[in-house]
C-alpha cells in the first residue's frame, strides 16, 4: 500500500513537478523559502494522494494542493497584500498602449508581474498560463466558472499593462 | 487576436525551466516523512514512561501526600505532552481535500485554536507553580524524609522551574504568532472572498 503510495507520488512528481516549481516561484522570489513552500507542496500532495477520487483531473488536483499550501504560505509568511501588488485602479491609470505585447516576453518579468497580482487574480492567471481551461481553473480554486473566467480576464488585462508598462 | 499574446505568456510561462530536482524532492519527502514518525514515536515513548512514573509515584510508595501530588503532577504533564505530541503535529499531517479557500478557513480555525490553546497554557502555569511550591514543600519537611528525598526535591524543583518558565516563554511567543496567522487569513480570505 505504501509503497505504491510511493510510486504514484513519484510519477506525479515526474510529471507535474515543473508546474508546482512554478506555482511555488509564483507565490515565493525568495529561493529558501520557495523551497520550503515547494517542500510543503510536496508533502501536502504526498498526504492527499490517497484521496484522490478523479473527479477531476489529476493536474486539477495537484494544481489545487498546491494554491492551498501557497495561500497558507502567504498568510504564514504575513505576507502584507498591497506592499507591490498591482490593483485594477493602478492599471487603469496607466496610459493606454499603442503596441501590442510582443512575443519577446520576458521570463522573470513574467514571474514578477504575476506575482503582483492580487492573490486571487494570480492564482487564476498562474492556472491559464500552465494552461487550464476555464471550466479547470474553476474547478481547482473551487469557485463557480463564471467567476473564474471574470477574475481571468481581470488578471489578464493587469498583465498585460504590467509587462507593457512594469 | 486578443488571446495570441496570452497563448505567448502561456508558452513562455511553460517553458520556464524548472530548478526542482524531482528526485531529490521525493527523497527529502520520504526522509521527513520517516523522520516525522520517529519523533512522533519518541516523545510519545517518554510521554508514556512518564505516565508509568507518575503512576508509580502516586500508587507505590505508601501513599503520602506529598508524594502522591508529585506523582500526579507528573502524570498530568505526560499525558498532556502525549496530547501535544500529535496536536502539533496534526496540522502537518492534515490531508488537503477541500478548495484552497475551504483550506484556508481550516487553517484559520487552527491557528486560532492554538491561540487558545497559549492562553489556557498561560492559566494553568500559576496553578501548576503553587502546586509544585506546595508539594516540594510537604516533601520536604515531612518527618521521615531521607537524604534522597532532599535530593529528590531540589532536582525537581530545578526540572520544573525551568519546565514552568520555558512553558510560560513559550506560550507568549507561540499566542502572538498564531495571533499574526489570524489576522493575515482573515486578510487572504477576505480577498479570496470578494
Amino acid at each position: 500500500m505504501k509503497q505504491k503510495q510511493d510510486q504514484l507520488f513519484r510519477e506525479v512528481l515526474d510529471a507535474h513537478g515543473p508546474m508546482l516549481g512554478r506555482i511555488a516561484a509564483s507565490y515565493e522570489h525568495d529561493p529558501d523559502l520557495r523551497n520550503d513552500l515547494l517542500q510543503e507542496m510536496a508533502f501536502a500532495l504526498w498526504r492527499g494522494l490517497p484521496k484522490f477520487e478523479e473527479r477531476s483531473s489529476l493536474k486539477t488536483f495537484v494544481a489545487r494542493i498546491a494554491h492551498y499550501r501557497g495561500a497558507s504560505h502567504v498568510a504564514k509568511e504575513v505576507r502584507q497584500p498591497g506592499t507591490d501588488v498591482l490593483d485594477s485602479e493602478e492599471a487603469e491609470n496607466m496610459p493606454a498602449p499603442d503596441i501590442e505585447v510582443s512575443n519577446k516576453i520576458d521570463r522573470d518579468k513574467l514571474m514578477v508581474a504575476v506575482r503582483k497580482l492580487p492573490l486571487k487574480l494570480s492564482q487564476v492567471a498562474t492556472l491559464a498560463l500552465e494552461g487550464f481551461e476555464a471550466r479547470e481553473v474553476a474547478e481547482a480554486l473551487g469557485i463557480s466558472a463564471n467567476n473564474a473566467a471574470v477574475r481571468l480576464n481581470r488578471a489578464k488585462d493587469l498583465l498585460r499593462k504590467e509587462l507593457r508598462h512594469g | 487576436m486578443a488571446d495570441d499574446d496570452w497563448k505567448d505568456m502561456g508558452a513562455v510561462w511553460q517553458d520556464k525551466k524548472s530548478d526542482v530536482d524531482i528526485s531529490a524532492l521525493a527523497k527529502n519527502i520520504e526522509k521527513k516523512t520517516r523522520l516525522m514518525r520517529f519523533c512522533f514515536f519518541a516523545e510519545a515513548a517518554i510521554c508514556v514512561f512518564g505516565i508509568g512514573w507518575g503512576i508509580s509515584w502516586m500508587f507505590g510508595r505508601g501513599h503520602e501526600t506529598a508524594q502522591v501530588g508529585v506523582g500526579l503532577a507528573f502524570f498530568i504533564f505526560s499525558v498532556v505532552g502525549l496530547y501535544l505530541a500529535w496536536w502539533s503535529r496534526k496540522d502537518a499531517w492534515h490531508a488537503a481535500s477541500g478548495t484552497p479557500l475551504e483550506e484556508l478557513k481550516s487553517a484559520r480555525k487552527r491557528a486560532q485554536a492554538g491561540v487558545r490553546y497559549a492562553v489556557v497554557n498561560l492559566w494553568f502555569i500559576t496553578p501548576g507553580f503553587f502546586l509544585m511550591v506546595y508539594t516540594l514543600w510537604s516533601v520536604w519537611h515531612s518527618s521521615d524524609k531521607t537524604p534522597a528525598d532532599e535530593t529528590r526535591v531540589i532536582a525537581t524543583a530545578a526540572v520544573f522551574s525551568i519546565a514552568l518558565v520555558t512553558t510560560f516563554l513559550w506560550a507568549l511567543w507561540y499566542r502572538k504568532k498564531r495571533l499574526r496567522e489570524v489576522t493575515a487569513l482573515d486578510q487572504v480570505i477576505r480577498e479570496m472572498e470578494e
